[in-house]
């Protein structure tokens, strides 16, 4: 079995590892979900996934991704990588110098890492934030400002 | 050996340019320009736009040939996003040493505390660490004194290279202050250099061996204390230094640690303060940033350092908008429990005052109620000395006002629905 999937009965403990200290400050206060979802509020970013090519890493069109920039992108993370000048959602696989972004969809050519630069990683996707209830474009999106 | 100060001051580049790239790197290596508050000129050009010949100050309209040709990119400024990406900048830097943001894009760190071999090493773990949490790539110049380290900021951009080091070795400092003239020098500006072209004074070696009674003569106290400080005399503190152009600044390390009523009172007070001076410059501020830290030498005291940045809806140089924003920027960021060392305040961003400009933004109606007040508080503080009144906790509702801006860019950070979309 893969690492790190679950089996049903025993639930991961803590899926990314956080450091307990983040979570302890707001030990006496209500759960607050940054504190769950950030770990490096200036490294984190967020965007808004569009197409299907991820869909069987159970990442769809409509949801929300956060981005943690300040992570170390390691084979097997799912990552932004800008890809002939454009921002894409792609699994980070293999070692060295044998690196490569693939989709989810077995039809699709891995693309290898090379020297190339037109290829970067932007940051890696810690977490994906999906509405259940409202369709995209999600209610959020049509919330009036605070002060109106 | 322990009382020796080293500085760094930590410059992002093309900064504004560098914030949309982030977002849409098919710009990468492209031609981008930015202009100013409602388009007027550019104020920031990318290392390509700048071969074709786009310059700083340019109008906009001088844009039009290269824009009809497509080859280049024109952004209005996009304060929200300048605001947040250097407030990560900011708080990124803040894990290494005590920060003192200087202008949007650049900021003064106290390195004194590190080993004299390891601040090189420290300035590029800085540089790395800025550009993977960030994206946004500074450069790092090192001095003895705030004045040397603006200095070695100014040389390590010509050399290209991301860490330029000023302060371990004098003897190399003298001889390449030989090769540079006095007018890149950190306070001393157009007017001052001309001063010095006359009394024959051109290389910054040639003004640190004059004598400081001829220096004081020509210059006053003000360029006396850049001398010295170029001599490597370390006379201005983190908080101190002459003023950028670009912002305003009040800040102050208080003797005791502040509780939250202190904060708020001191901050009331910079404003105030700054406000002032914007006024008397005829210029307006599109963003405040306000930070504050703890006393990072007492260790064993619980640490935080903090810094929020509030982009403005249109630049103003009301004490009372600016006072409001302040306030949310401190309620933001200060936690209970700390004892609050350092306070600064900072007006970014600042633009020359366009009567007709509040006209777009406001109504005729609050346009003249601002005026009425600001009005009546200038007199009555004129009148009876500064501090009569300024403004306390005045309600304010924001306003539906927008700039006109017509190559605005996504606030990519700061409202969800303008978030980047990641193709799949």
């Amino acid at each position: 079995m893969e690492q790190g999937t679950p089996t049903p009965g025993s639930l991961p403990r803590w899926p990314t590892g956080f450091p307990s200290s983040a979570l302890e400050d707001y030990a006496d206060a209500r759960l607050d979900l940054n504190a769950l979802l950030i770990r490096h509020p200036a490294a984190t970013f967020y965007m808004l996934v569009n197409g299907s090519a991820m869909e069987h890493d159970g990442i769809r069109t409509g949801d929300i991704v956060v981005v943690d920039r300040s992570i170390e992108a390691r084979p097997g993370h799912v990552i932004i990588a800008t890809l002939d000048g454009q921002l894409v959602i792609r699994r980070l696989v293999g070692d060295g110098d044998q690196r490569a972004l693939v989709t989810s969809r077995a039809t699709d050519a891995p693309v290898v890492l090379t020297e190339d630069l037109s290829v970067t990683v932007w940051g890696v996707v810690t977490w994906v934030i999906r509405p259940l209830l409202a369709p995209f474009p999600h209610a959020l999106w049509e919330a009036p400002p605070p002060h109106e | 050996m322990s009382d020796e100060k080293v500085f760094a001051l930590i410059d992002a580049n093309t900064f504004y340019v560098s914030c949309h790239t982030l977002f849409e790197p098919r710009l990468e290596g492209q031609a981008v320009a930015v202009l100013s508050a409602n388009d007027g000129n550019v104020v920031a050009v990318s290392p390509r736009a700048k071969c074709m010949g786009v310059r700083r100050g340019m109008a906009a309209y001088h844009l039009r040939g290269w824009r009809a040709q497509g080859r280049l990119t024109v952004f209005s400024s996009t304060w929200a996003l300048y605001a947040d990406l250097s407030q990560r900048v900011v708080e990124v830097l803040m894990r290494f040493a005590d920060i003192e943001m200087y202008s949007i894009d650049e900021s003064f760190a106290d390195l004194s505390m590190y080993p004299v071999a390891e601040r090189v090493k420290v300035a590029q773990a800085m540089c790395e660490a800025v550009a993977r949490w960030t994206g946004i790539a500074v450069a790092v110049g090192i001095g003895p004194t705030k004045t040397i380290a603006k200095l070695a900021n100014t040389l390590v951009k010509r050399k290209r290279e991301r860490v330029y080091d000023l302060a371990t070795d004098p003897y190399e400092r003298e001889r390449l202050y030989a090769g540079i003239t006095v007018d890149d020098v950190w306070g001393i500006g157009a007017r001052t250099a001309q001063k010095l072209y006359q009394a024959g004074v051109y290389s910054v070696r040639q003004l640190i061996h004059l004598p400081d009674a001829q220096v004081r003569q020509m210059l006053g106290v003000r360029g006396l204390r850049t001398t010295w400080e170029l001599r490597g005399v370390p006379l201005f503190s983190l908080t101190q230094g002459p003023a950028s152009p670009k912002s305003i600044s009040r800040a102050r390390v208080f003797g005791r640690p502040a509780h939250e009523g202190e904060l708020k009172e001191a901050v009331a007070v910079f404003v105030t303060r700054a406000c002032e001076k914007v006024q008397r410059n005829h210029l307006a501020a599109s963003a405040i940033s306000v930070s504050l830290s703890t006393n990072t030498f007492r260790k064993r005291e619980p640490q935080h350092s903090a810094a929020c940045l509030i982009e403005l809806q249109a630049p103003t140089n009301s004490t009372r908008l600016l006072s409001q924003a302040a306030r949310d920027a401190l309620a933001r960021i200060v936690r209970e429990g700390y004892a609050y060392h350092r306070l600064g305040v900072l007006l970014l961003g600042l633009v020359p005052e366009e009567p007709v400009q509040g006209s777009l933004f406001l109504s005729q109606e609050e346009q003249a109620r601002e005026r009425r007040i600001m009005t009546a508080i200038q007199k009555i503080n004129a009148r009876y000395g500064r501090d009569t009144i300024f403004l306390g906790t005045v309600g304010f509702t924001p306003h539906a006002w927008r700039q006109r801006a017509e190559n605005c860019s996504p606030r990519w950070t700061t409202r969800w629905r303008e978030i980047p979309v990641v193709q799949a």
